[in-house]
């Protein structure tokens, strides 16, 4: 597995009771994970290693089969979805330690495209003196 | 104005100047019938409900002051609202630059239910409320979520109902970082209510 990263400042995100809310403006959609999905979220968010990340849960939940094919499962929805892009360099080091929940439970990636037509007609700008959008960047809004 | 070219005359228009620095105020004044009301930098949201104070219309529409109506937006909306015996309607945004940087967007044309692409009727308007003054952007999306989750309907039409003009002075540009947690903010509202769904 690899670190990942973010791929753009359009991609905006909260964790709130557990629950992981994330925005990518550039669609309009939303996405929401929780418990370990949203712990692995808000590490891989971080740039902690895809192997950094399995340890972490493993130590966790030593008594649970599976934990490297589910985390490396949601890594690889996250990045379908293009919430996430692989990095290159070493994990990290400054990623806050994942929080996982009390209890393992195989983690699940949710998509909404429900706000898709209004999201996605930009009502946020961010305007150069150039205007928008830029000449030559038509398909970049990250 | 193209609130004045429209095909079909609204019975009412009100003009809401949130402290404008241009002649807004003064074209609004020129133009018989309009009611002006004026406020002193509320926010978009602000203006929208104190506007809505004053509607005693059948059915609302918004238009931004630097967005355009094609002449047959309204009485094709208005129409389709009648037809499809709807809570809302909305039609077709389509983008466009006064910029000679301008490149168009690759989503210039699409269906979309911002607030000068809607026509909703008076009795949606009730069951919905006004618009949240809280959020700093996405004020009309978190309204049209709370219309959907008021178990309202839509109809739409083909036809562009809005020409959204797209330049430095839009309105909703603001700092980056505020607006796009405000977005968060209605995209979180929006999992809640999947999740009452449920």
């Amino acid at each position: 597995m690899a670190a990942f990263a973010v791929p753009s400042r359009q991609i905006v995100s909260e964790l709130i009771d557990g629950e992981a809310v994330i925005l990518d403006l550039r669609s309009g959609c939303y996405h929401t994970t929780e418990g370990v999905g949203a712990a692995v979220w808000q590490a891989a968010s971080e740039g902690m290693h895809g192997n950094a990340i399995v340890a972490s849960c493993r130590a966790r939940f030593p008594d649970e089969q599976g934990i490297e094919h589910d985390i490396e499962t949601l890594l690889k929805n996250f990045v379908a979805v293009g919430l996430l892009a692989p990095a290159e360099g070493a994990s990290n080091s400054s990623a806050h330690v994942p929080s996982w929940p009390a209890d393992y439970q195989t983690p699940s990636l949710d998509s909404y495209d429900n706000l898709a037509d209004m999201m996605a007609l930009d009502p946020i700008h961010d305007v150069d003196a150039v205007g928008w959008p830029s000449p030559g960047v038509v398909a970049d809004r990250g | 104005m193209s609130v004045a070219s429209q095909t079909h005359q609204a019975v009412q228009v009100i003009v809401v100047d949130d402290g404008s620095t241009d002649d807004s105020a003064a074209v609004a004044r020129m133009h018989p019938g309009v009611k002006l009301i004026q406020q002193q930098h509320g926010g978009t949201a602000a203006a929208r409900n104190a506007g809505l104070a004053h509607i005693d219309a059948e059915a609302v529409a918004f238009l931004d002051a630097d967005d355009l109506w094609p002449p047959e937006s309204l009485e094709r909306r208005v129409a389709a609202l009648s037809r499809q015996r709807a809570d809302g309607c909305f039609g077709v945004v389509e983008e466009f630059g006064d910029s000679e940087a301008y490149a168009p967007s690759v989503r210039a044309e699409s269906a979309a239910r911002l607030p000068g692409s809607i026509l909703v009727t008076r009795e949606a308007l009730e069951k919905v409320g006004g618009f949240d003054t809280s959020l700093a952007a996405g004020e009309a999306i978190d309204w049209v979520l709370r219309f959907d989750a008021a178990g309202l309907s839509w109809c739409s039409i083909a036809d562009v109902a809005l020409r959204r003009r797209i330049h430095a002075d839009n309105t909703s540009r603001r700092a980056s970082a505020r607006q796009r947690l405000a977005l968060l903010e209605v995209a979180r509202r929006a999992n809640s209510a999947n999740r009452g769904r449920r």
